[in-house]
């Protein structure tokens, strides 16, 4: 599980390092947190509370919300400047 | 696969499989209620959020070529049609990635289909995270939970201030 959750992390991180368009950086920034998150429910895996499940809902929601803003930039730069390369 | 693919919607459909494969490690550890947020959150909102951006962000040149070529193939028959699926077919099947990609799970399936005998284990009361969660979300940490909501509302505001485009009222 922590290799896997390694595994898509560098991944992500190769992803987010290498390509240029600006949605793919965000794909790769997407699979840094879903790591993050993979390894928070392997660490809670024995935890009757739970925190680590419910830590990770709320990264979830912050990765949302962040992937939400960064579009919205994206669209107006489209818009502005008629390409989004980086 | 997403750091070998040039085209961005083939990013995309990657992305769609390797969240699928997270959705799934949390079937395994035993996180239910994860794996059904992250199946709708990411796959339902952040991909096709993706998908969006990609169409409004894309080339609108390199996308009227490709219309244009498209509507000259829809001119020919269904013969032809059936010609360049077979290209295409041709042209997936020579790419090396899709091969490994390919070969590693036929070759996966193959051992796990040789070495499980695959039985089924009788269930004794499966527990669900779901109850536990639904109880310490909204007592222990209900401040968060509150903040999360007041967030994606100032989100969805935010969003929607920032990328209004001026409509001329007549």
């Amino acid at each position: 599980m922590l290799l896997l959750s390694a595994g898509l992390f560098f991944i992500g991180l190769a992803i987010f390092l290498t390509k240029k368009h600006p949605v793919v950086i965000l794909m790769g920034i997407e699979l840094m947190l879903n790591a993050t998150n993979i390894n928070l429910v392997a660490f809670s895996q024995q935890d009757p509370r739970l925190q680590g499940q419910l830590f990770a809902l709320f990264v979830m929601i912050v990765a949302v919300a962040e992937s939400a803003v960064a579009l919205a930039i994206m669209v107006k730069i489209f818009y502005n400047q008629n390409t989004v390369k980086l | 696969m997403i750091l070998f693919t040039e085209n961005v919607i083939h990013c995309a459909f990657w992305l769609l499989l390797s969240f699928l494969g997270v959705a799934g490690s949390y079937v395994l550890v035993g996180a239910d209620f994860l794996a059904v947020s992250q199946i709708v959150v990411y796959i339902g909102g952040v991909l096709i959020l993706l998908l969006f951006g990609i169409m409004l962000t894309s080339n609108l040149e390199t996308e009227k070529r490709q219309n244009n070529a498209l509507s000259q193939n829809e001119n020919f028959s269904l013969k032809f049609f059936v010609i360049l699926f077979f290209k295409k077919a041709f042209y997936f099947i020579t790419k090396i990635e899709n091969i490994l990609a390919f070969g590693l799970l036929g070759w996966l399936s193959v051992k796990i289909f040789e070495e499980k005998k695959w039985q089924i284990i009788p269930q004794v009361n499966p527990q669900t995270t779901l109850h536990n969660i639904g109880i310490r979300l909204l007592t222990e940490h209900f401040l968060a939970f509150e903040l999360a909501g007041i967030l994606l509302l100032v989100v969805l505001v935010c969003v929607l201030v920032f990328t209004k485009i001026k409509i001329s009222v007549k």
